[in-house]
């Protein structure tokens, strides 16, 4: 087994045993307590350019759990990531520490050649100061595709070849992002946020496409 | 026909498959190659095994067409086998590590085989060692056929060079930031492509090949492509896209260019962005004899796109009285 499989394995059995986290909208823990629905919108991105809509629901803290919906900016109406996800914080009194989000996500990636729908699992650590009016931490997730039903398309099939066999896949790699995340509360029950890093294989080398992620976001307590 | 799964029964399957071995095998989804389908016509030389045809009587004067890329195959040239009603010896094949030929790990597919392989598969099938042959490039394959002329300007005859990228390494830098420049980051092609790297890595070459073969679309606008009639092609070598230009180092295949006195026909696609008239006018300089023929409306496809019209000028270019 390699270094970063094992650090992986860690990483994931660590989010497992203390319930979990990974990417997407950037939450400050320090409001889990006080924050019982909040909305995210959020532009950027990650992997393609994306559009971003989320809803988390304070259970109390340390926890929270939420739903969100991925888009390509350039959507045809068959692409979209929709992800469940559960996050649990471990904060000192004076705002320092950690925050640990798992999601399960549905994919469906529609293009001229393939149509694809997959199942995949998302973890993510974010380490740092989360303040009342403000949050700074380093973030570090992975995410993996699971398992895909993979169909190619009429195109495919007459410009390539005939006999591709439609049907279930088994996953590829999986990715790591490492970065900063933060935000800062601007008026109201608003927040600013932001998360940018670069994006690796699992093998720690290049990725295909865009090599960093970039979000802009924006939450609202209701 | 295809039947697709109702939605209800795929949820289901996707919570089976997540603990079960009852995923497919990423080959099922591109072509088998010739060591997997003996069927295949094929020639054992050079250390590898090549998906190869020829057309035409043996004996007769010989053409060799050569794909672009490197990764593409010769699928959408073959309106080019046409040639042996004119009276060639027409021979296609596919470039080591590409299309139907044998896959080969990327330290294989470097520019000191690529050279040996021509080399070989020429010397096989000349008439003579001192035959002259007929070389149609395309793209990758007219910077290949150069590559040829500078080393063994003698052997070659009529020369037919289509949208050749570069001829020495300086070239490709720009041409390849020139190629990358004219991507549409916030086109769909390109954020459709994107959003499909997420689900497919490239971790062994069917899943590489597939994924070349899904991301090909993007190149199609900057190109000028047909995307009502696409270029048929039967598996994009990943591996030998990405690993020859890695290894063909600082290379210069004009040195030699001035030997080679015969007149040169580049044929260019008036709507391809990233090959413009300027650029192949550029590419003709570096021969002492060379015209740049433009045919209007096709892009970078004009093989496929208008076969008539550029089979027309390869037989004018190699003298076959209409």
């Amino acid at each position: 087994m390699n270094r970063p499989t094992a650090s992986l394995l860690m990483a994931l059995a660590a989010a497992l045993l203390s319930p979990a986290t990974a990417s997407a909208q950037v939450l400050n823990p320090a409001h889990f307590e006080g924050d019982h629905h909040l909305v995210h919108v959020g532009a950027g991105v990650d992997g393609p350019l994306n559009l971003e809509v989320g809803y988390v629901h304070s259970l109390g803290a340390p926890w929270v759990v939420g739903a969100r919906l991925s888009l390509p900016f350039v959507p045809e109406g068959a692409d979209f990531e929709l992800a469940g996800l559960v996050e649990r914080a471990f904060l000192s009194p004076v705002g320092l520490g950690a925050s640990i989000r798992a999601e399960l996500a549905l994919r469906n990636a529609h293009t001229l050649m393939v149509n694809a729908t997959d199942a995949g699992a998302h973890l993510g650590v974010r380490g740092g100061y989360f303040g009342a009016w403000a949050s700074i931490a380093a973030e570090l997730a992975w995410e993996k595709s699971l398992v895909a039903y993979v169909l190619p398309t009429e195109r495919y099939r007459q410009q390539t070849y005939a006999n591709a066999r439609s049907g279930f896949y088994g996953s590829g790699s999986g990715f790591f992002q490492l970065g900063i995340a933060g935000g800062v509360r601007l008026f109201g029950r608003s927040e600013l946020t932001l998360r940018t890093g670069v994006t690796r294989s699992e093998q720690l080398g290049g990725v295909d496409f865009l090599p960093f992620y970039a979000q802009l976001g924006i939450n609202w307590v209701l | 026909m295809h039947s697709h799964p109702s939605r209800p029964s795929l949820l289901a399957a996707f919570a089976a498959c997540a603990f079960t071995a009852c995923t497919g095998d990423y080959a099922d989804l591109v072509p088998k190659t010739v060591d997997e389908d003996a069927a295949l016509p094929s020639l054992e030389i050079s250390g590898t095994r090549f998906h190869l045809q020829t057309f035409g009587t043996q004996g007769n004067p010989v053409v060799f067409v050569l794909h672009g890329g490197p990764g593409v195959d010769y699928r959408s040239l073959l309106s080019l086998s046409a040639l042996a009603d004119d009276g060639f010896f027409v021979v296609f094949w596919d470039q080591r590590g590409t299309g139907l030929s044998r896959r080969h790990p990327c330290e294989e597919l470097n520019a000191g085989n690529y050279l040996r392989d021509i080399e070989a598969i020429v010397d096989h099938f000349a008439r003579s060692p001192s035959d002259r042959i007929s070389f149609v490039g395309h793209s990758w394959g007219a910077m290949y056929a150069t590559w040829y002329t500078n080393e063994h300007s003698d052997r070659v005859g009529s020369l037919v060079l289509a949208e050749p990228g570069a001829f020495r390494r300086a070239e490709l830098d720009d041409y390849i930031n020139r190629f990358m420049g004219s991507a549409e980051l916030t086109g769909e092609s390109f954020n459709d492509a994107a959003f499909f790297a997420r689900v497919l890595t490239p971790d062994d070459h069917a899943r590489a090949d597939f994924n070349m073969a899904v991301n090909s679309t993007i190149i199609g606008e900057p190109l000028g492509l047909d995307e009502q009639h696409p270029e048929p092609f039967w598996r994009l070598g990943a591996a030998a896209s990405t690993c020859l230009p890695d290894f063909a180092g600082d290379f210069d295949w004009t040195t030699n260019l001035s030997q080679y006195t015969s007149d040169v026909l580049f044929i260019h696609g008036e709507l391809n962005r990233v090959h413009t008239l300027e650029h192949q006018q550029s590419m003709a300089a570096h021969y002492p004899l060379a015209q740049v023929v433009t045919i209007p409306g096709v892009g970078h496809d004009m093989f496929s796109a208008a076969p008539e019209a550029t089979l027309a000028l390869v037989r004018a270019h190699l003298g076959v009285q209409p």
